[in-house]
């Protein structure tokens, strides 16, 4: 293949021109990714972001080819040779290829959306972007855990922020002297005070076992999800105090011992008592 | 009778029936309003351009801590619609006070208990202000008429036991008397899965004396798809 240029004050000034026009379209890309940020569009962020970075990239291949043209490389060899450097490239990033089908997969199925709070795996965040080849998370912990498309679309996904109402579940233990009957009004108006406890589905309260040292009592009910938290730590500690001042024991565990000979047992005045077994 | 219009210089102390409502001017164009429930206190800071007067009006019930645009109450006794049966009902529902600076809605203060309940599944349904018996005692007086037109166009009996009204939509009536209105209600059931609830922006009653303060609304459809 003959190179159509001479190394000459021509092609200096040609070279320089095409580098010029490759870092003019890549700021160019950059400033239509900032724009198309910035643009008020009717689409969520995780699909902005993807245009923002196609336009990005569309224009800085642009800016590449109109300088390979000012080098007067001949382009139609070149889409030849990039047709099959395609299928090489092809195989080569078969893996990148199927993130960014999974990626556009999970923008179309909208599984996802940036600021959903999510559990996948053992990992608990809130989704920071939603990428062509990558998602990523920011962990509770504050650290960001980018996850390939691919392992998102093949994982399970708990997403808390689509539920507009999540159920609160919470167990709780009474001794086996209180009134079950009292301690489940306690509970009940303690949940019937609050206004954001919701009346329908109607909270309930079931005796669940009988367990070691008290007597387990499962306390269902529904609120906004966005209050999941919020609610929930401040009701179980409105049980608690509210079962204390009606004095209704919540037991710690606890255990009877029997002893196979009669323990003996000193007072400080050195007198001696026995312990009986029975 | 707390519903009227208010001039404000200084402050001016309302009690509710749940507490007290403080409206205080501060400087000449700002509004500082001091919301008291039970123990709880809160207050917040509106700007006003130049106006000295507050309007407290009825308005539909929906206020509370959370955003909600319906109602759902629980009917005090059931109603069986047979096919092609015409039923008019008359149902009550409580009103918030809702206060006014010019004609802008600033704040909303429920004048008796606050629920809500969820209409449908957790992630497609709506969570609405609920409104039983019980939660309509503590509403006491505050408690506005409504016409209710039900309608059955399906093929097998009906019976409703429950309605979810889209209620931001509906016109609110007060009078000189103390007397509560809101717009009419039509019920089309078709079959037990879709029920339209349409809030009128009109009321039928004719209205006794003359009206304090009206909160007009556009009137709106909801259509129950999980049940009656």
């Amino acid at each position: 293949m003959a190179w159509p240029l001479t190394l000459d004050l021509e092609l200096i000034i040609r070279g320089a021109v095409a580098i010029a026009i490759v870092v003019i379209a890549y700021y160019i890309g950059k400033l239509a990714e900032s724009q198309v940020k910035k643009a008020r569009i009717e689409a969520t962020p995780e699909v902005i972001y993807n245009i923002a970075k196609v336009a990005k990239f569309t224009i800085v291949i642009i800016g590449f080819f109109v300088a390979l043209s000012i080098l007067r490389v001949d382009l139609t060899g070149l889409l030849v040779a990039a047709g099959f450097a395609g299928v090489v490239v092809g195989l080569a990033a078969q893996q990148t290829l199927g993130q960014l089908f999974a990626g556009i997969a999970i923008l179309i199925e909208g599984r996802l959306k940036v600021g959903d709070s999510i559990r996948i795996g053992d990992d608990w965040g809130l989704v920071e972007s939603v990428g062509l080849l990558s998602t990523r998370i920011r962990l509770w912990s504050g650290e960001i855990l980018t996850i390939p498309n691919g392992d998102v679309m093949a994982s399970k996904i708990y997403n808390y922020s689509r539920p507009i109402a999540r159920r609160v579940d919470v167990v709780l233990g009474i001794s086996y002297a209180s009134d079950i009957s009292k301690a489940m009004s306690i509970i009940r108006s303690v949940l019937d005070e609050k206004e954001l406890v919701l009346a329908n589905p109607a909270p309930v309260i079931i005796v669940d076992s009988l367990g070691d040292s008290a007597v387990i009592l499962k306390v269902l009910f529904w609120v906004p999800a966005q209050e999941y938290w919020t609610l929930r730590r401040e009701i179980v500690k409105e049980f608690k105090e509210a079962l204390e001042r009606e004095g209704i024991e919540i037991p710690f565990p606890q255990r009877v011992l029997w002893f196979k000979t009669p323990l003996r047992l000193e007072t400080n005045d050195s007198t001696q008592l026995t312990a009986k077994t029975s | 009778m707390l519903f009227g219009e208010y001039r404000l210089i200084g402050k001016l102390e309302l009690s509710t029936p749940r507490g007290m409502l403080i409206l205080e001017k501060v400087g000449n164009n700002a509004v500082r309003i001091v919301k008291r429930i039970g123990e709880l206190e809160s207050s917040k800071l509106v700007s006003l351009i130049a106006i000295s007067h507050v309007a407290l009006k009825a308005i539909p019930p929906l206020g509370g801590p959370w955003n909600s645009n319906c109602v759902y109450v629980v009917l005090p006794e059931p109603v069986a619609l047979s096919h092609e049966a015409v039923l008019q009902s008359e149902l009550k529902l409580p009103v918030d006070l809702g206060v006014f600076i010019g004609e802008e809605l600033v704040d909303v203060i429920p004048l008796g208990r606050v629920k809500y309940a969820l209409y449908g599944s957790p992630d497609l349904g709506d969570i609405c202000r609920y409104v039983d018996t019980k939660i309509l005692e503590s509403y006491v007086m505050n408690v506005a008429k409504s016409r209710v037109l039900f309608k059955s166009r399906g093929n097998a009996r009906i019976e409703i036991t429950k309605l979810v009204i889209p209620v931001k939509s509906a016109t609110v009536y007060s009078t000189e008397r103390g007397e509560l209105y809101i717009s009419d209600i039509e019920v089309n059931a078709l079959s037990p899965t879709h029920v339209e609830v349409r809030v009128t922006a009109e009321t039928s009653y004719t209205i006794p004396g003359k009206l304090l303060s009206v909160l007009k609304g556009p009137g709106a459809t909801y259509i129950m798809k999980y049940g009656v």
